[in-house]
């Protein structure tokens, strides 16, 4: 195996690593709020489950990214590109970067806002779904991150196959 | 400590807050018909009165043992409590060179069990205690052991009572529980000054009572005291110009602005989402309801008028 795959791969992998990372804390730190709050009263835990669900999807996109990635140059279908080069895997490791980043980071803060949010829903359980659009809002910046990662695979596939 | 790991502490007590008393129930309780009848309001509230117990003392306990389970390392927050472990230090002293019984005067929550601190008193080996406890548990004993001076003794407990909530405070990673305790030392260093100014003590013995807490320069503060000068400016220029005014009236007066001023400082934690100080607000937020309870439920058995009450109640953090 060349260069160059081992490369793209390697941006795959630290795509959907860190969107997990970033998942695992930030569903971690909404899962202590709630555990928090549904101690204190059990019929709460539809409410905070839903906040809790929220950081969960950077993971997600993360897997999803990897999973293009590794379809686009073959490694998942059995029929690698030949003759991948370090400049073009090094154009797939780029391409997976916005999701790695932005998934650790909005992940992260979606996890604090939504702790926030299961606050909201401990004192004034009628008012559970602004907390949700709160916590919501973070999702923004990881679906442009997806959204970038997968515009730019399929981009970069179309241009090595067109060289 | 990583303020996220205080998450879960933070939601249960969002959840408690909610049954914190508000200001109507207060005026409910302030306008109650007798002793009886705000007895059962605060029963209704959820309030549990222990057979032949304090009901405002269980609250606290109950509240202590809430933040003790919910945070990650309670021992950060033991400076809520510590206190009491000196005041039930002050109380097995006396109890025991007076040969009456001493647990009826134990207050809780307590970082050290309260029997424990009788027992060394009684049985004069304070090597069970902890270290902040027992050099002072040492010294207070021959204190009154060897001079029959409970009022040094007195002193010396009190004295540590402040430094140790103020070093146990630092720990705790919190600017809000600092500012409480320096308060409280502050508090404390004006009222020795001017008690002793006016009581004829001699001016070594005002600053040996004084906590050394670094916060106040006490011997500019007893000199003021002495030669009945202001000391409000002093306080100011100590970093609390918020009780000046007050430095230089009455007690009861000082007493109230300090506990309103903790009362408006905690308030900025209601917004806050992690970190220690949403749990230190809740504390010190139930220990000012108590307070008003307490002052309330004395006035209602002692059929004290409305007005006089509403006088004496605090501001609360709700």
């Amino acid at each position: 195996m060349n260069m160059g795959i081992m490369i793209a791969i390697l941006g795959g992998v630290i795509a959907a690593a860190m969107g997990g990372i970033g998942s695992a804390i930030g569903v971690g730190t909404v899962g202590q709020a709630a555990a928090g709050v549904v101690s204190e009263d059990p019929s709460k835990f539809g409410k905070v489950l839903i906040l809790q669900i929220l950081p969960g999807t950077q993971g997600l996109y993360g897997f999803l990214v990897a999973f293009l990635l590794l379809v686009r140059i073959g490694v998942m279908g059995g029929q690698v590109i030949e003759g991948l080069t370090v400049a073009q895997g090094l154009m797939y490791f780029a391409a997976c970067m916005p999701m790695a980043f932005g998934g650790l980071a909005s992940a992260i803060y979606q996890g604090k806002a939504a702790a926030a949010g299961v606050g909201i829903v401990a004192k004034k359980p009628e008012e559970s779904g602004k907390a949700i659009i709160f916590a919501a809002m973070v999702e923004t910046y990881a679906v442009l991150a997806l959204l970038i990662s997968i515009l730019a695979i399929f981009n970069i596939t179309s241009i090595i196959t067109a060289a | 400590m990583r303020e996220t790991e205080y998450a879960y502490a933070v939601a249960r007590i969002r959840a408690n807050e909610v049954s914190l008393l508000t200001d109507s129930d207060m005026n409910q309780l302030i306008s109650a018909e007798d002793y009886g009848s705000a007895l059962r309001m605060l029963t209704g509230k959820g309030w549990a009165e222990p057979a032949g117990g304090d009901i405002c003392e269980a609250e606290m306990n109950r509240a202590w043992e809430l933040i003790k389970e919910s945070v990650p390392k309670a021992e950060l927050l033991e400076a809520l409590v510590i206190g009491n472990d000196f005041v039930n230090l002050k109380a097995a002293v006396k109890t025991v060179f007076s040969g009456i019984e001493t647990g009826d005067y134990f207050v809780y929550p307590s970082v050290c069990p309260p029997e424990k601190i009788g027992k060394a008193v009684r049985e004069n080996d304070f090597s069970d205690l902890p270290p902040y406890l027992a050099e002072t548990a040492y010294e207070a004993y021959h204190a009154v052991s060897g001079s029959q001076d409970g009022q040094s003794a007195e002193m010396i407990i009190d004295k540590a009572a402040l430094e140790t909530a103020l070093k146990s405070a630092e720990k705790a990673e919190s600017e809000l529980l600092v500012k409480i305790a320096s308060l409280a030392c502050v508090t404390a260093n004006i009222k020795i000054a001017r008690r002793s100014a006016k009581t004829g003590k001699s001016e070594q013995f005002a600053l040996d009572s004084m906590c050394d807490c670094g916060l106040t320069d006490n011997e500019k503060l007893v000199a003021a005291a002495f030669a009945g000068k202001e000391i409000g400016p002093i306080i100011s220029d100590a970093g609390f110009p918020e009780i000046s005014e007050e430095a230089d009236g009455d007690f009861s007066a000082l007493e109230m602005k300090c506990d309103n001023l903790i009362t408006r400082w905690i308030q900025d934690a209601r917004y806050l989402v992690f970190g220690p100080d949403p749990v230190i607000a809740y504390y010190y937020a139930k220990t000012a309801e108590t307070k008003n309870v307490r002052i309330i439920l004395s006035a209602k058995s002692a059929g004290v008028p409305t007005e006089i009450i509403k006088q004496r109640v605090r501001d609360i953090y709700v």
